[in-house]
This record gives C-alpha cells, sequence and structure tokens, in this order.
C-alpha cells in the first residue's frame, strides 16, 4: 500500500480545533452545523478476507433531516485488551477540508489491515471509538465481540468517500 | 476516411510558428500534415511492444489495436485509458515517434477548416502537478508543426486551483507515484486542447494529487473553485477530465455556481464505463450548465462511418430537469430528466490518439509517445473547439450546440454502450441512452462536430 499517513494524533488535533469554513452557499441557505455524534448513524459492512489482508467499510449516516459538517479525517481510535502493552498503529488518509453529511449523501472509509504472521507481530484489536468534531463518541466492537489480531503494522483508512459503503453480508472483491 | 500521422525521423516537418499574439495564423491542412508525415509502411522504429510503430499506426487506423493490446486507465477519476503493450498488460505502450491519432487526423475527420487564428484561453484542470508538462507540450507541438505555445511566450500558463502558481511535484510516495500516473492524464488534456486549437492559449490548473483518487466534498469542491480560477483567469473554454460521485453537496449551492458562467463553455467528460444508469452521471458531467462529452470510434477499415465507442458515458441525471437549452424531446428519453451526452469525438483507445508525456518521478519509465482514449481525450477537442470558433456570448451549457444546424455535425448512428448495463434495466428510459441510432442518442450526443459552425 502507497504510503500517505496522517496518524490519529494528528486528526485528532485537527478535530478538535476544526474551524468548519463552509463554502458560501449561492443559495443562501442556513450555515451546517458541525455534526454531533447524536446526528449520526455508522455500520460496517463490506468484509473482504484476503490471505494476507482484510478489509471493510465503515458507512456514516446522517439522522433524517439533519445536516452537518465534519472533517474529512473525523477522529478515529482504535483500542486493544487492557493487558496489551503494544500501541495499534493507526494510519488516516486525508489532507483536511469540510465534508458535508445529509441523510441522502452518506460517507465511507475503508478500513484495511494484514493478518499477523507469527504472534511476535501481532496486536490484538477490541474497540473503535468515533469521535465528532464536538468532541462527542462512540465506541463499538471493531468489528465483532471480542479480540481482533493485526498485523503489528496496525491499521489503514482510506479517506471518506461519497455515498454509501457495503453493506452487512455484502462483499467486495 | 483513412488519415493517420506517423512521422519517421528525418521526414520534413512544418516549420514551427511562434506564437505572436492575436496575429497568428495556424495552417493544419490534411495535406499539409501528410507532406510533413505520410504514413509510413517502412518505418523501421519500434515500440516497446517489439511491433514497429508503423505496425502500431496501422492497427490505430484499421480500428483492431486492441486485439493484441490492453488498456489501463490513468487513475481512479479520470477518464483516460492509456494502451498497454499487452493484453493483462499495465505497462503503457511506449516509443519514439507517434503512432495514434494526431491533430490533422483529427481536423480531416472533423471537416475543421485549415486555419486557425483564435488566441482565445483553454483551461485544462487537472489532478496534481506534472512536472514535465511544458517541455512535453513543446515536443507534441513541434512534432505537428503547432506553434510553439511555452510560459516564457505567454501562451502557457501554470496555475494552482485555487490562483497564483502551482505547487512544486511531489518528490517521493503515493504523491508521486499518482502524479506520474495522472501525467498522461495531464498530457492528454493539453495535447488534445493544442490539436483542436493550435493558435489557442493553454492555461492548466492544478488540483491537489490526492483529488485524483479521492471522491468526496473536498475533492469535488477543489474542481469547483479550479472552475472559478479558470474564469478569473478569462478562459473560453474549461474542460475537466475527471469524475466522481453525484451527492446532495455537489449540485447544489456553491459548487453547482461555480459551474454556472455564461460565455465560458465548460466541457467534461462522461466517464469510459459505457451506459451509467438512469438515476445519476458522474459529476460533473451530470451538471446543467456543462457540455457532456461523450464518445465515439474513428472510421475504420470495418466502418466507413464514426461509431459509438462502447465505453462512452452516457445516461440521465435525476437531479435535474434538463441541461440548459437542452430539447424536451432529448429529456423525454430520460423521463424528463437531464440526458447525456451532448456531443461527443473520438475516445475509443482502439482508436486512440498520440500523446507525448515523459514524466515518471515514481518508476523512472516515461511513457514517451503512447496511445491514450477514453472521454478525457475527447472532452478537451470539444473545448478547444469552442475556445477556436469563438462564438461564446451565447454559450450557456450545451445550449448553442443544441441550437445549431443539424449539419454542423456529423450524425453517428451505429454502436452501443452496453457493455456493463443496459437500457432495459431501467423501465421507462429510452434504448437511445444506450444505443446511437439518427438525431440525439446518449454515447455521441447530437453527434461529432462536422466544421465549426456549432462553437
Amino acid at each position: 500500500m502507497r504510503t500517505r499517513i496522517r496518524l490519529a494524533a494528528a486528526a485528532a488535533v485537527a478535530a478538535a480545533s476544526l474551524a468548519v469554513a463552509l463554502p458560501a452557499g449561492a443559495s443562501g441557505a442556513a450555515a451546517v452545523r458541525p455534526c454531533t455524534m447524536n446526528d449520526v448513524s455508522f455500520y460496517f459492512g463490506g468484509y473482504s478476507y484476503g490471505l494476507g489482508q482484510r478489509t471493510f467499510d465503515l458507512t456514516l449516516l446522517a439522522h433524517d433531516g439533519i445536516t452537518c459538517s465534519l472533517s474529512d479525517t473525523p477522529l478515529i481510535k482504535l483500542a486493544g485488551p487492557p493487558s496489551q502493552k503494544k500501541k495499534i498503529p493507526v494510519s488516516i488518509d486525508g489532507r483536511g477540508g469540510t465534508l458535508i453529511l445529509r441523510p441522502n449523501s452518506p460517507l465511507h472509509a475503508r478500513f484495511y489491515y494484514s493478518i499477523p504472521d507469527a504472534p511476535d507481530h501481532t496486536v490484538y484489536v477490541t474497540t473503535l471509538t468515533l469521535s465528532m468534531p464536538d468532541k462527542t463518541s462512540r465506541a463499538t466492537d471493531f468489528l465483532y465481540p471480542g479480540n481482533t489480531a493485526v498485523y503489528s503494522g496496525g491499521i489503514h483508512i482510506s479517506s471518506w468517500t461519497t455515498g454509501i459503503g457495503l453493506g452487512e453480508g455484502e462483499q467486495s472483491f | 476516411m483513412s488519415v493517420f500521422e506517423l512521422r519517421g525521423r528525418g521526414r520534413r516537418r512544418l516549420a514551427a510558428v511562434p506564437v505572436l499574439a492575436a496575429a497568428v495564423s495556424v495552417a493544419l491542412t490534411t495535406a499539409a500534415m501528410a507532406s510533413a508525415g505520410t504514413p509510413s509502411a517502412t518505418g523501421s522504429a519500434t515500440a516497446n511492444s517489439g511491433e514497429t510503430v508503423a505496425a502500431v499506426a496501422q492497427q490505430v487506423q484499421n480500428g483492431t489495436l486492441l486485439r493484441t493490446h490492453g488498456t489501463h486507465r490513468v487513475c481512479a477519476h479520470c477518464d483516460a485509458e492509456v494502451v498497454t503493450t499487452a493484453k493483462n498488460s499495465d505497462r503503457p505502450l511506449s516509443s519514439s515517434q507517434p503512432a495514434g491519432y494526431g491533430p490533422a487526423g483529427l481536423a480531416s475527420a472533423y471537416g475543421l477548416p485549415s486555419t486557425s487564428s483564435s488566441t482565445a484561453t483553454i483551461a485544462i484542470i487537472d489532478a496534481g502537478v506534472d512536472g514535465h508538462l511544458a517541455a512535453d507540450l513543446a515536443t507534441y507541438r513541434k512534432e505537428y508543426g503547432l506553434p510553439a505555445c511555452t510560459t516564457a511566450n505567454g501562451c502557457l500558463h501554470l496555475e494552482n486551483y485555487t490562483g497564483g502558481a502551482q505547487p512544486a511535484p511531489q518528490k517521493s510516495g503515493e504523491g508521486a507515484a499518482l502524479e506520474e500516473d495522472v501525467a498522461v492524464e495531464t498530457s492528454l488534456d493539453v495535447d488534445m486542447a493544442s490539436a483542436a486549437c493550435g493558435s489557442c492559449h493553454i492555461v492548466e490548473i492544478s488540483v491537489p494529487w490526492q483529488d485524483g483518487e479521492d471522491d468526496n466534498d473536498v475533492s469535488t469542491g477543489d474542481f469547483a473553485k479550479a472552475v472559478n480560477t479558470a474564469v478569473a483567469a478569462h478562459a473560453s473554454a474549461v474542460s475537466i477530465s475527471y469524475g466522481y460521485s453525484t451527492d446532495a453537496t455537489n449540485t447544489r449551492g456553491s459548487d453547482l455556481a461555480a459551474f454556472q458562467h455564461k460565455g465560458v463553455a465548460i466541457t467534461v467528460s462522461t466517464g469510459d464505463s459505457g451506459f451509467n444508469g438512469g438515476i445519476h452521471q458522474a459529476w460533473p458531467s451530470d451538471l446543467p450548465t456543462v457540455i457532456a462529452v461523450g464518445g465515439t470510434t474513428m472510421p475504420t477499415a470495418k466502418s466507413a462511418k464514426a461509431t459509438a465507442w462502447y465505453g462512452a458515458g452516457s445516461g440521465c441525471e435525476t437531479d435535474f430537469r434538463a441541461a440548459t437549452g437542452q430539447p424536451a424531446a432529448v429529456t423525454a428519453l430520460c423521463k424528463g430528466h437531464r440526458a447525456a451526452a451532448d456531443v461527443s469525438a473520438d475516445a475509443d483507445p482502439n482508436t486512440g490518439v498520440a500523446v507525448y508525456d515523459t514524466y515518471a518521478p515514481s518508476t523512472g519509465q516515461p511513457a514517451d509517445w503512447t496511445i491514450v482514449g477514453g472521454t478525457s481525450a475527447s472532452a478537451p477537442y470539444i473545448g478547444g473547439l469552442f475556445a477556436r470558433a469563438g462564438h461564446l456570448s451565447a454559450v450557456d451549457g450545451p445550449n448553442t450546440l443544441y441550437a445549431a444546424p443539424k449539419a454542423d455535425f456529423t450524425d453517428v448512428t451505429s454502436g452501443n454502450n452496453e457493455g456493463a448495463v443496459n437500457c432495459t434495466s431501467y423501465p421507462g428510459i429510452s434504448k437511445k441512452l444506450c444505443n446511437a441510432g439518427v438525431g440525439w442518442d446518449g454515447p455521441t450526443g447530437i453527434g461529432v462536430p462536422h466544421g465549426l459552425g456549432a462553437f
């Protein structure tokens, strides 16, 4: 995979200090407010299980009647079991900029990771936390309850893409 | 029509004509071009496929190139397809001499006048920075006897999407790799603009390289800003050969307003995936104030007339009632919505165009002269014709094309683009969205140019 890396820490700073610069609407529409976690839902889908690499989609949906904005690299945190000392490297594509989330305009990102080839090269991931610009957040199991073994190189997350990602049971090829 | 260009080294070339403001007049007759480089059956130069360049050129002329070659999409959101050395190969077909269609062959196909005197500006918007753009453009134009177009003589301008100077090219990593890939697209665009109007000025506007692979509001917002920058630079025509997902953000507000510039022809490729369906088209080709440019296959040994290219994008955009000036008879084919394409030109890699690109900061393997197709070829060509003809005051999207006499186009009446999706999959959508026929059809729109009268 080509390397365009923005560390989660950098994204955290960006998200925390996000000054939403909305394009000047020619129609004079009301200003779009930054998304809070109560404005959105997210779900996983589109799992692919390659021999070495695995991927899945995370789709972000605005609730009915909600139009809100967020950084194109909203903060994503991954955590392992409490006993794990190793850090989980996370890289997120993105370069700053404003994304608008509407009920009819969802966004999705793709997660990539490799399966470990040896115990020494393994980190475990248990939870995923997604934070909004106002620092509200929601945590969920990473893929499914329990520990997911991941190559110690960590997780790469694509830039957020317009449109709905693959859903539960749908597979990418 | 059986014109193609192939120039052996040492053959006499047309004298380069310096660009000298408005007085410039460029002769581009087929006869003149032929005298400077007639097809050579004995050319000994070889392509990296092992074939002689003459043999490759013959395949282009016959429309048989893809029997033994493949194509490779230039970037995730580019509408350019570069021909490769072999099927299942990603390596661009490369040679030291051009084998694809050049300015004279295209001019002959479209019945263009022999001279061009317009110095109007054609804006080309592309992702990333091509570190060899000026030098490669100079080689292309010299090869075909077009006047030099350089930053020094004021013909070529390089701008960033927000105005001002372009950033330095990426030096390594993903950015350099992407910029190498996209350089084929950028070279194609400026070469086709040059082919359409050899006397026009060119402003090449760079959006961030990430826009070549990211599909979101940031990317589409960058293109919208770039269009405004092009208009501020007094462009008469603006060409975009990229496509993104249409969504609720980029079809309204400031992103939509950026494409509303009466008097400026904004040409956009319709994509290379054939029929796009009856709901959404790629942004920004779906916007009502742009000219959606489809694609054709040039006349070949098999067909004496141009045919619809199977990869040409077409379909309906349900977010809009119609393109500006689009007749009700056309929108009715989309149940009362914007129908694409509006017009077309050569886009088939099988009958692809010659492109010169040497920018390879990542692999170190330049394409040199290569052959490219896709609606990325047709969009800047049509944009160049608008700038060349200069009848722009009434242009508002495709309205003047639809108002032009039928004689200003050659109707394309055969071929289809139903490779992946069929019109019958969308109840109520006319088969004309996928199948070329008499009058307007999806893959080719009104048809291909016949002279400059419509522009």
